[in-house]
């Protein structure tokens, strides 16, 4: 049930005849992990909370760091140096105290993922590496979690939502471990128009509705101001997913 | 001659993962064909493949080939189109 403060909260986003009064519980009994709190996660997080996602677990691994403040709005000049999942909590607390905010400094690698995920429904993917993302991936499928990827360079971004059993998976995407080399170029608006479109994507999932992404990989360029729907295909012979799809 | 091509989105009419090409095309013409049955052109206008895709052929990266998007392909050859995963942070 919602509380009269929640109805007066979330009165805006209860019009919407897609989440409404059921789709807000869903939302409120929901518990999300929060892979990566750097450009796309620190936007993805804010808008989470402010939904009203019951339960956050934030996992990085980093500290904040100058470099990063173009794009990683949840910080400021005086956290550098600090855990970011410490900051990030603190500052989404403030956002919304009614969120229960579990922060993890941890690396995610094969041997934690499946862990990671124990009374998680949804991953929100802000990761900086394909191996952690990898681990994830493989876990997710194992265990049936919708896994909602994004990817950002340069005025680029992606979004796919990974769906296990009804969509192919990350490993049918990119069959091998092969991206761009580090430093990523970065515009901050761009993880942030990314990552919004993954929080509608998780938003939609959470509350039993149909994420058009799925399947489809979600392409923006703002160069040109153009965003591409593909759709992606499956591998028969994934080793993740390829016996779990039949 | 027919190509076979490998790739990680749908390109309209690679259902079977071939198509049949006339003559002996080069890598550029078979890449300019099937750009314009993809919903995402990864040909740009200046012909260059667009950098968040990998273009490889028989498993070789085609910047790596002598004649690059010139080089003309044999039946049977392998073109595989991918795009490349983007970062986070």
């Amino acid at each position: 049930m919602l509380t009269s403060e929640e109805l007066t909260r979330y009165s805006r986003q209860l019009l919407i005849p897609e989440i409404g009064q059921e789709g807000q519980e869903r939302l409120k009994n929901a518990s999300v992990l929060l892979a990566g709190v750097g450009g796309l996660g620190c936007s993805s997080s804010q808008f989470l909370a402010c939904a009203g996602v019951g339960s956050i677990t934030m996992v990085d691994r980093d500290t904040v760091a100058l470099s990063d403040l173009n794009r990683q709005v949840l910080y400021g000049q005086n956290d550098i140096g600090k855990k970011k999942v410490d900051v990030a909590a603190e500052r989404l607390s403030r956002l919304n105290s009614s969120v229960k905010i579990y922060p993890r400094f941890a690396e995610i690698t094969e041997e934690n993922a499946s862990k990671l995920l124990a009374g998680i429904e949804l991953v929100m993917d802000g990761l900086d590496n394909l191996q952690a993302r990898f681990a994830l991936n493989s876990a997710c499928v194992e265990k049936g979690i919708p896994f909602i990827y994004g990817g950002i360079m340069g005025l680029k971004g992606m979004v796919a939502a990974i769906v296990p059993g009804k969509t192919p998976c990350l490993a049918c995407l990119y069959p091998r471990i092969r991206t761009h080399e580090r430093p990523f170029p970065v515009l901050g608006s761009v993880p942030a128009i990314i990552a919004n479109l993954q929080v509608i994507e998780a938003i939609k999932i959470l509350t039993g509705r149909y994420a058009p992404s799925a399947g489809r990989m979600i392409l923006f360029d703002g160069g040109e101001m153009n965003f591409f729907r593909l759709e992606i295909r499956k591998d028969e012979t994934c080793k993740v997913c390829g016996k779990e799809m039949g | 001659m027919r190509i076979h091509v490998k790739a990680n989105f749908r390109i309209e009419g690679i259902d079977k993962d071939h198509v049949e090409m006339e003559g002996r095309p080069t890598l550029g013409k078979v890449l300019m064909d099937l750009t314009g049955r993809s919903e995402f052109p990864f040909v740009l206008p200046d012909g260059k493949i667009d950098p968040e895709v990998e273009v490889l052929l028989n498993g070789l990266e085609y910047a790596f080939l002598p004649k690059r998007l010139d080089t003309e392909l044999n039946d049977g050859d392998e073109v595989e189109i991918m795009l490349l995963a983007l970062g986070g942070g």
